[in-house]
């Protein structure tokens, strides 16, 4: 009986956990392109999770590399990729590319009531 | 380029270098000529692997939606926190010498290969521009140079401890160190959505940030983040809490191991 039990929570918790994970997020394309962020400026919900997709056209690698949303990725070339940010209280919020730094900048702009810019 | 290779070979080698001081502090009285050969074993294993993963990364990373490279990190993450609890229970418990060794070329194995691709991922992908070759040799250089000096300075100061019988600093920043593990482990589950987010609890970028030199030592030292959630804080101090426990459990109740003896 116990072990009936057990096996339930545990079939609750992981479906849960399942449904959490998989749920629908609010996606925004980020485009690399000469070692530039297109768009550079995001406009994303405050208080939601998002899915960003990073596709990279250039021939070389870049990370994703923010050090204000915690996030660290490799976008490998010719390559596209998933990383979700957030929830996040309104503000500004920069990200670049690490491997140029100087000119793969951008910003992700919370707000209450968010438009979205692509 | 320059700058930036050596601020990512300081990211990425700095994990390295301070695992190496550790485990060469904490298996000083361990170590016996024996264990030379699989330790050089390790090394070239690690090599391999390393450029395994550097050529088939790319391909890896497509697979689960994207996330296969942060599930497989996060796994090694883990694997060396385990690793190195079960590490330090060996050495304070003094069982077998051989399993110490043999545990503490895993937890090598591990921390090297997972750090040393991420470099040679960037190192690689430009290596076939003529134009940055040099800056990317000599930024490499640069980096190893710096990472060399911390490794020392921090050999050294760990060694002038244990002279005055104070072995255990070494072994709290071994903890330490395989905590931020965890914490590492956390932020690429988060990034895939694999755990809930939540707000930052505080913000100690104003005394610490995080993208500086001593941000990159304490990073990899500690796991130190400037804006913990409650996710963070509570997986860092559970994984401090749940050793503590089983090593005061252990002590309390004289718990005997089989195995004392030096094979």
């Amino acid at each position: 009986m116990n072990n009936q039990l057990f096996t339930k929570i545990i079939l609750l918790l992981c479906l849960g956990w399942q449904n959490y994970a998989w749920a629908e997020r609010p996606e925004y394309v980020l485009t690399i392109k000469n070692h530039l962020f297109y768009p550079a400026h995001i406009i994303i919900p405050a208080n939601t999770k998002v899915k960003f997709i990073v596709i990279n056209k250039d021939k070389t690698p870049e990370q994703f590399d923010s050090f204000d949303l915690n996030r660290e990725k490799v976008i490998f070339a010719g390559k596209k990729s998933t990383i979700f940010v957030g929830p996040l209280s309104s503000g500004k919020y920069h990200f670049s590319g690490e491997y140029h730094p100087n000119t793969a900048r951008g910003v992700v702009i919370v707000k209450s009531e968010a438009n979205n810019v692509n | 380029m320059l700058i930036n290779t050596v601020v990512l070979f300081l990211h990425n080698a700095l994990p390295i270098v301070i695992i190496i001081v550790l485990l060469l502090l904490s298996l000083k009285k361990a170590y016996h000529k024996r264990f030379l050969k699989p330790w050089l074993t390790t090394l070239f294993i690690s090599i391999l692997s390393t450029f395994f993963l550097v050529n088939y990364s790319d391909d890896i990373a497509q697979l689960f939606q994207g996330m296969a490279l942060e599930l497989l990190f996060s796994m090694v993450f883990v694997g060396v926190y385990l690793l190195i609890i079960l590490y330090l229970y060996q050495i304070v418990f003094q069982m077998n010498k051989q399993r110490l060794n043999y545990i503490a070329m895993l937890i090598f194995f591990l921390v090297f290969t997972v750090n040393a691709s991420a470099f040679f991922i960037y190192f690689t992908g430009f290596w076939s521009q003529t134009e940055l070759q040099l800056p990317l040799l000599i930024g490499t250089l640069l980096g190893f140079g710096i990472c060399l000096s911390i490794g020392i300075l921090l050999y050294f100061i760990l060694l002038f401890f244990q002279f005055k019988n104070q072995q255990g600093w070494t072994l709290l920043l071994l903890f330490l160190f395989s905590c931020g593990q965890l914490n590492q482990a956390v932020n690429l589950q988060l990034q895939i959505d694999f755990l809930p987010s939540f707000e930052a609890l505080w913000d100690s970028t104003f005394l610490l940030n995080e993208d500086s030199e001593l941000g990159y030592f304490f990073t990899a030292l500690l796991g130190y983040e400037a804006t913990p959630s409650i996710l963070h804080l509570g997986i860092y101090l559970t994984a401090l809490g749940i050793p503590l426990f089983g090593y005061f459990y252990l002590k309390n109740n004289k718990v005997v191991m089989k195995d004392r003896t030096i094979k």
